[in-house]
């Protein structure tokens, strides 16, 4: 798609001012009706949006460790002499912190499974909370473990969507969280 | 969200046309204060860094063509910010560059791994039909199964399209363009991903009803 807008697409502006929020209500409409037919608009709108966005979080995710680093380096670190004979016993350091991904329940479910979810390296803690259809906290719990049991007493409303998410503690006690992941349960569970 | 032409953009349209020191200039500033966005841009389109720099420097070399005449296009009305513009302007560019070394690659609807347009599809009926994923039309699936199948992947199909365009775009983001629900909201304007969730679940409802008027009950919850 050359920059001039091209019968049937949206003009750079377009895209532009639809990622940046800056559309009048109507023509906001017309943009979304476009792109909900138009996969080469949609995906331009998509990858423009991730784009944004990225560069707009970039100089702080970049600036702000590093100053945070080098002040608490400058604050802590106590100063010796270099001693090059010693063994570096230390486990490579991990640049980069993954989220734990929730892998069941998703969906639709005809019994409530123990919460499970993928581990991240060097996770000392977990925290799972579940929620109700309107986003309020039904349960929430802290495990070393990668699966929880839901308590009983917990109430799971058969044929209405739930929410659950989970955040793992790694090194410094930095929290990363899951996306929020939906299940729907179809039968209710047996009496415990 | 700022009206006003950035300064090292307005510096560039005052300059004198043509080549000269005063010009070169100018164009060094602009070029400083936004290659880190080009390479980002470039980078989304190429892995390999030869490509990335040569996407590079083709953006570069069209933004400055014909006395600027790309960038003279950014009307400063307050909808966009200049750099989202030129995020749009340097992507398309680098698409250019690319369907005139490799020619203009297949439409989706041709394209992509059939196997990945299965399993999204996949994905949606299972969640409005109810019905097990691997039993949907597998190369090896009974044949009355693969009827059934086709059947709801037909009514699905019809019932999608009978729906608000933004209903569309919601199920086509979520489906077809595997995005998470915090993303849709933000492409959407929704306030929370909760708002997704429920439109979502809403839909499912609508088209399980499509569903049962065709005669299909397997999409009871």
């Amino acid at each position: 798609m050359p920059v001039e807008k091209i019968a049937g697409h949206l003009t750079a502006m377009e895209v532009a001012a639809y990622v940046d929020n800056g559309l009048e209500a109507a023509a906001r409409a017309r943009v979304r009706s476009h792109v909900a037919e138009c996969d080469e608009c949609r995906g331009e709108v998509i990858a423009v949006a991730r784009l944004a966005r990225t560069g707009s979080r970039y100089r702080w995710k970049t600036l702000v460790p590093l100053a945070a680093a080098a002040a608490l380096v400058l604050y802590f670190a106590p100063w010796r002499p270099s001693d090059s004979t010693a063994p570096v016993l230390r486990e490579p350091g991990v640049t980069t912190i993954v989220a734990p991904t929730p892998i069941a329940p998703r969906g639709a479910v005809k019994a409530l499974p123990a919460l499970t979810w993928s581990s991240v390296p060097l996770a000392d803690r977990y925290e799972v909370t579940l929620f109700d259809k309107d986003g309020s906290v039904l349960w929430e719990t802290q495990t070393a473990d990668t699966t929880a049991v839901v308590a009983a007493t917990v109430r799971i409303v058969v044929g209405v969507p739930h929410y659950w998410k989970v955040a793992a503690r790694t090194e410094q006690g930095r929290w990363v969280a899951s996306d929020l992941t939906s299940f729907t349960l179809s039968r209710a569970p047996p009496v415990r | 969200m700022g009206a006003a032409v950035p300064p090292e953009l307005a510096r560039l349209f005052e300059a004198p046309p043509g080549p000269g020191p005063e010009s070169d200039e100018v164009w060094a500033g602009f070029v400083a204060a936004h290659s880190r966005l080009i390479i980002r841009v470039a980078r989304s389109l190429h892995v390999d860094h030869d490509a990335v720099m040569d996407a590079y420097a083709y953006v570069l070399e069209r933004l400055r063509a014909d006395d600027c005449r790309r960038l003279r296009d950014y009307a400063p009305d307050g909808r966009t910010k200049f750099t989202t513009w030129l995020v749009v302007v340097a992507r398309r560019l680098c698409l250019d560059l690319l369907r005139r070394r490799y020619g203009r690659p297949p439409p989706a609807s041709a394209g992509g791994d059939p196997a990945v347009q299965r399993a999204v599809r996949r994905r949606l009926v299972d969640l409005v039909a109810g019905a097990d994923p691997d039993e949907i039309a597998g190369p090896d699936a009974d044949p009355t199964q693969s009827l059934n199948a086709a059947d709801v992947s037909r009514t699905l199909t019809l019932a999608t399209s009978r729906l608000h365009a933004d209903d569309r775009l919601l199920l086509k983001l979520r489906f077809d363009d595997d995005l998470s629900a915090p993303e849709i909201a933000r492409l959407l304007g929704l306030p929370t991903p909760f708002h997704v969730y429920r439109r979502l679940t809403f839909l499912f409802g609508e088209l399980r009803g499509a569903l049962r008027e065709r005669g299909i009950h397997g999409a009871e919850p």
